[in-house]
């Protein structure tokens, strides 16, 4: 058994957290074991549901755990492990000014996308037996970063692969030409790519998984509608399932107009109290929850 | 006077030199090219540092423990970054 992994992603502000709450909360209603997942930096999950961060998975309620890691805390230990290799590979550490070129990445902007990799990878390899991952997404801009990196880092990988086969060649050649012998030690670039381009599969893998869809979650408003249009095109683009368009705080009265450019729209009114809290959020998908649930 | 079995070990010593030297030849060329193609490798993951497109940050921080010889190698071109064509005049049979 393998978990279904549901998205919401969409423009800042336009309420992938609730929507993603309620998913979760209508699944977890109805007896299925679920987690609810954040992988914004900014989280809220915990507003909603009225708890403090929780940055262990945190249970809710029966079949129903949150969990709000710290992405910059994850990319923090990726790099302490990673100077601590270096500490001890580098014996030339001070003088090659290593410290100085280590604190330059520490700020490179691709780490963010990286922890939520890893956290990703973590998340369905340990929580693989829920029967829903459901996964609150970051503003659009990091989200798309995410999605995209495991095409764009196996371009990398591929690249170097073939590179790195090529230099073990001419290394196994002077060895055996030099020293009448054909063994050539393991290689552990090549192991490091190998195992790095196997991650980034099973990762795309994950994403493309059946039953697995990224919602697009808009507003009544030209600029989330643009983005949302923005984010499917890039969907569509890596070949990941794209799953509906949902119009959030919707006026039912106005409707939808029809949009060729994003998925089969799918209308949830604004809700008339606040939506935090179970009780609350239960409340709202007893009155519309049941094509939210369906999608 | 050399015996027998001293001149053939003269002789098996001077072989073994001259198929030392020989083999030394034979690979002076492929291993220009191995050390160019670790010097390009270098630079592909850790252009950054030297201003080039660099791959995703975590490709370059995953290899780095593991590429201390190329790091080394990398550092080694940049003091014949003004003599360019020396190293290549003295692998290549150019005269």
């Amino acid at each position: 058994m393998t978990a279904r992994l549901v998205f919401f992603a969409g423009k800042g502000g336009v309420g992938k957290s609730t929507l993603a709450a309620l998913f979760a909360l209508g699944h977890a209603e109805r007896g299925r074991d679920v987690l609810l997942l954040s992988l914004d930096p900014a989280h809220n999950l915990g507003d909603i549901f009225g708890q403090e961060q929780t940055v262990q998975p945190a249970e809710v309620r029966a079949g129903l755990q949150i969990y709000e890691p710290d992405i910059q805390d994850i990319s923090r230990h990726y790099l302490r492990d990673i100077e601590e290799q270096l500490r001890a590979s580098y014996r030339y550490l001070t003088s090659i000014n290593i410290d100085r070129y280590f604190s330059v990445l520490r700020h490179s902007p691709g780490l963010d996308e990286y922890a939520m990799s890893l956290l990703f990878r973590t998340t369905i390899s340990r929580y693989g037996g829920k029967d829903i991952i459901v996964f609150d997404m970051p503003p659009t801009a990091l989200a798309l970063r995410f999605f995209a990196a495991p095409s764009v880092s196996t371009i990398w990988i591929e690249q170097l692969i073939a590179l790195r086969s090529i230099i073990l060649e001419r290394k196994e050649m002077i060895t055996r030409v030099t020293l009448a012998s054909s063994t050539v030690e393991t290689d552990k670039i090549l192991q490091r790519l190998e195992r790095e381009r196997t991650l980034y599969a099973g990762q795309t893998e994950a994403l493309q998984r059946e039953g697995s869809a990224i919602h697009i979650v808009i507003n009544p408003d030209e600029l989330s509608r643009q983005e949302g249009r923005r984010i499917g095109r890039e969907l569509t683009a890596l070949n990941l399932p794209l799953g509906r368009s949902m119009l959030n705080k919707a006026d039912v009265t106005a409707g939808m107009d029809f949009d060729e450019e994003l998925p089969a729209p799918l209308l949830l009114p604004r809700s008339a109290f606040e939506l935090t809290g179970i009780e609350a959020l239960h409340r709202y998908l007893e009155m519309h929850g049941a094509a939210l649930l369906a999608s | 006077m050399m015996t027998l079995s001293q001149a053939f070990e003269k002789l098996r010593e001077s072989l073994s030199t001259l198929d030392e030297m020989q083999r030394r030849r034979a690979v002076d060329m492929v291993q220009w090219e191995y050390d160019e193609l670790r010097h390009v490798f270098a630079l592909l993951v850790l252009g950054n540092a030297v201003g080039l497109p660099a791959p995703p940050a975590e490709i370059g921080l995953g290899l780095l423990p593991d590429m201390e010889e190329e790091l080394l190698l990398m550092l080694d071109r940049l003091e014949l970054a003004h003599s360019p064509l020396s190293k290549l005049y003295s692998s290549l049979p150019v005269d």
